[in-house]
């Protein structure tokens, strides 16, 4: 056992030595095999590149560690964008950018690092963060040269949560699910900074109800795309449901991709002069493309065809088709749920709550409306073509529905004036407890009519095509 | 005698190893085998801690014991020639014998001139040998078919050094060969019914 410091220090910087030499003959090589296409001879000018990039990362270590703070900068020539949020992406950014460097890393040497002591293998480890150490280095002296270290709390809880849901049973696929979707919350709690840092007209000014707004959008996304992975992957794990696991693995990051898409577009067009109208029209039908998503990813346990394919085995094994009915309804309602109450809560939160109870009027239809479809037009597909259920599905039509009718609210397009829900709060109500009670009448009348049909239902394949 | 009692490891929701009693004599070669996918490769991963497992009957052996896993993607710094990787692994392990990685007749000079990433299979498989052999104070040694790829006399040198190493250690290898079965001291075998035996092959360890 090592005694001495020299002893203890010698290993660390072996290791640390052979990891950099490892990695610039990887840049190397690759650098070769890219020049190669320039013509013969161009790869030999390989080294030299690999040489001036790593010179550069120097110099830009050395540059990032001496700016002066860019705040002042941002705020005499971009006057809308709020500094508060340009340092927020900067470190989640970087937190990013490390965590996928050390995974990077990981993945490729696991095996190695469990041999080596802990000394060599963490310097291995950390060699291979050596590529982004001009942003690490660059957004430290940022952070401490403004003295805005606000952005360090929200961004750290964030990454640990990461770290910590992700460590938990690595290689179980709940870890994976949740892993996926917390890194995808993170990268859309960077989507709303972004759009935050845009939004200067109602957040300047104000760095704590900035990081307010931020941390709530990204808990709220957070809760729903964990949710989703959860529910989906509930669903496939039930008889009825075939697995498929790679569906449920993305659906959470599928929900916080597009929500966190939404916030964006919805925070721009806020701040626009000329799409202010349709800031809620676009985050409603951001929770609807998620919806749709989801439901051409789970066709077969939420589609009208998995309702009718239930509703064909209740009527050999004499079950009710209401009680089949009302499953199917949970399914859907299990599934699409999170990403709705994520919507209405963004809504909320933007102080938009007459909208926020327009956005549940449609999420009621979408529910019943997909419903409905199997009912009145046989959608059962024979066992045969099962496999063809992910293209021949009319899942998704409720939501499509509901996307028609916002995007027509919306002007389609600039065909039409934009319903605008400002100054006409009692229309959209009334509006709401329209599709809300349509929804209703839609519900009963699937639940009234599924005995009949199903004593009616004779498929076959030329019924089916 | 170790027993790892009901460990169980699934990728997703694909049980590989159910509720496995895992018998581990205090030392001497252990020869692992099953038919083709039936998980001894998972099971070497899981004991060695490259899968994570959450079973606590595998943490408290990761913790009790020092267990090493090897194979050929412990040579993951294949730009280097192994001459750098073993001084690399010389210098950066405590329970390494540094002479012992280059004397034996497994890592030839041409060999050693190679770049890890260049090296054929029975190449890889002999640098993996030479670190296994030069491994001190391990408790147990797990192997992945190691003698794949090998030329006869690289194997028989192989065998004639693990042997030696398995006076104090355990040694477990997946194999499906008859030979290497047959030189083992003992057999743990992976049945298709996910059940695990351990059989004395009646050598002396």
């Amino acid at each position: 056992m090592p005694t001495t410091i020299g002893q203890r220090v010698r290993p660390v910087v072996v290791a640390a030595r052979y990891a950099l030499c490892d990695e610039h003959r990887r840049l190397r090589r690759a650098a070769a095999r890219r020049l190669a296409l320039l013509g013969e001879g161009s790869a030999r000018w390989a080294g030299t590149v690999v040489a001036i990039a790593w010179l550069s990362s120097v110099v830009s270590l050395l540059i990032g560690a001496a700016a002066p703070s860019i705040l002042p900068i941002v705020q005499r020539h971009l006057p809308w964008v709020n500094g508060w949020a340009l340092l927020t992406v900067l470190t989640g950014a970087t937190v990013l950018a490390i965590g996928a460097a050390d995974a990077k890393t990981q993945e490729r040497h696991g095996p190695l690092l469990r041999l080596l002591d802990r000394g060599p293998g963490l310097a291995v480890r950390l060699t291979g963060l050596a590529t982004t150490l001009p942003l690490v280095v660059t957004t430290s002296s940022q952070l401490v040269r403004t003295g805005e270290c606000g952005a360090l709390p929200l961004v750290s809880v964030l990454a640990m949560g990461c770290w910590a849901i992700g460590a938990r049973g690595a290689g179980h696929l709940s870890a994976r699910v949740a892993r996926r979707a917390a890194i995808s919350t993170v990268v859309t709690g960077l989507v709303v900074g972004s759009a935050s840092m845009v939004d200067g007209r109602g957040s300047t000014g104000s760095s704590s109800a900035l990081l307010l707004s931020l941390g709530l959008t990204s808990g709220v996304v957070l809760a729903s795309a964990l949710v989703t992975s959860a529910t989906t992957a509930h669903l496939a794990r039930r008889r009825l449901a075939p697995r498929r696991p790679s569906a449920h693995r993305s659906a959470g990051i599928a929900v916080a991709a597009v929500l966190g898409m939404g916030a964006l577009g919805a925070s721009f067009a806020r701040s626009s002069d000329s799409l202010a109208g349709v800031a809620d029209h676009l985050q409603i039908a951001a929770g609807l493309v998620a919806v749709l998503l989801l439901r051409a990813t789970h066709v077969h346990s939420t589609s009208p065809e998995a309702l009718g394919y239930g509703l064909l085995l209740a009527r050999h094994t004499g079950l009710s088709g209401q009680c089949i009915a009302r499953h199917y309804r949970v399914n859907a309602l299990a599934l699409s749920a999170p990403t709705w109450a994520a919507t209405v809560i963004l809504l909320l939160a933007a102080g938009r709550g007459t909208v926020a109870v327009l956005a549940f009027g449609l999420f009621v239809l979408e529910v019943t409306v997909d419903e409905v479809i199997v009912q009145r037009q046989t959608a059962v597909l024979p066992a045969s073509r099962t496999g063809q259920l992910s293209t021949a599905s009319k899942s998704g039509a409720g939501a499509a529905l509901c996307l028609a009718i916002i995007f027509a609210a919306a002007g389609a397009a600039g065909l039409f004036p934009t319903l605008a829900f400002d100054g006409h709060e009692a229309q959209t109500l009334a509006a709401a407890g329209l599709l809300t009670a349509c929804a209703g009448v839609l519900a009963w009348l699937a639940d009234a009519d599924a005995q009949p049909w199903l004593t009616d239902l004779h498929a076959s394949h030329e019924g089916a095509s | 005698m170790t027993t790892i009692a009901g460990l169980t490891f699934a990728f997703g929701q694909h049980l590989v190893l159910d509720r496995l009693h895992v018998p581990l004599p205090e030392r001497g070669l252990v020869a692992l085998t099953g038919p083709n996918g039936i998980g001894k490769t998972t099971l070497l991963r899981v004991l060695g801690g490259i899968y994570p497992s959450q079973d606590a009957a595998v943490a408290e052996l990761l913790k009790a014991k020092r267990v090493v896993y090897l194979d050929a993607e412990c040579l993951s710094l294949d730009t280097l020639t192994v001459a750098e990787l073993v001084r690399l692994l010389g210098a950066t392990m405590c329970r390494i014998d540094r002479s012992a990685l280059t004397a034996g007749p497994l890592l030839t000079e041409s060999i050693l001139r190679t770049r890890v990433g260049e090296l054929s299979l029975g190449g890889r498989q002999r640098v993996v040998l030479a670190v296994a052999t030069a491994l001190r104070e391990v408790d147990i040694l797990l192997l992945d078919e190691p003698f794949n790829g090998l030329d006869e006399s690289a194997a028989d040198a192989a065998r004639e050094a693990l042997a030696s190493a398995s006076l104090s250690t355990t040694i477990v290898f997946a194999t499906h060969d008859r030979a290497e079965i047959a030189s083992a001291h003992f057999e743990l075998a992976l049945g298709s019914a996910h059940d695990l035996t351990l059989h004395g092959r009646g050598v002396r360890a």
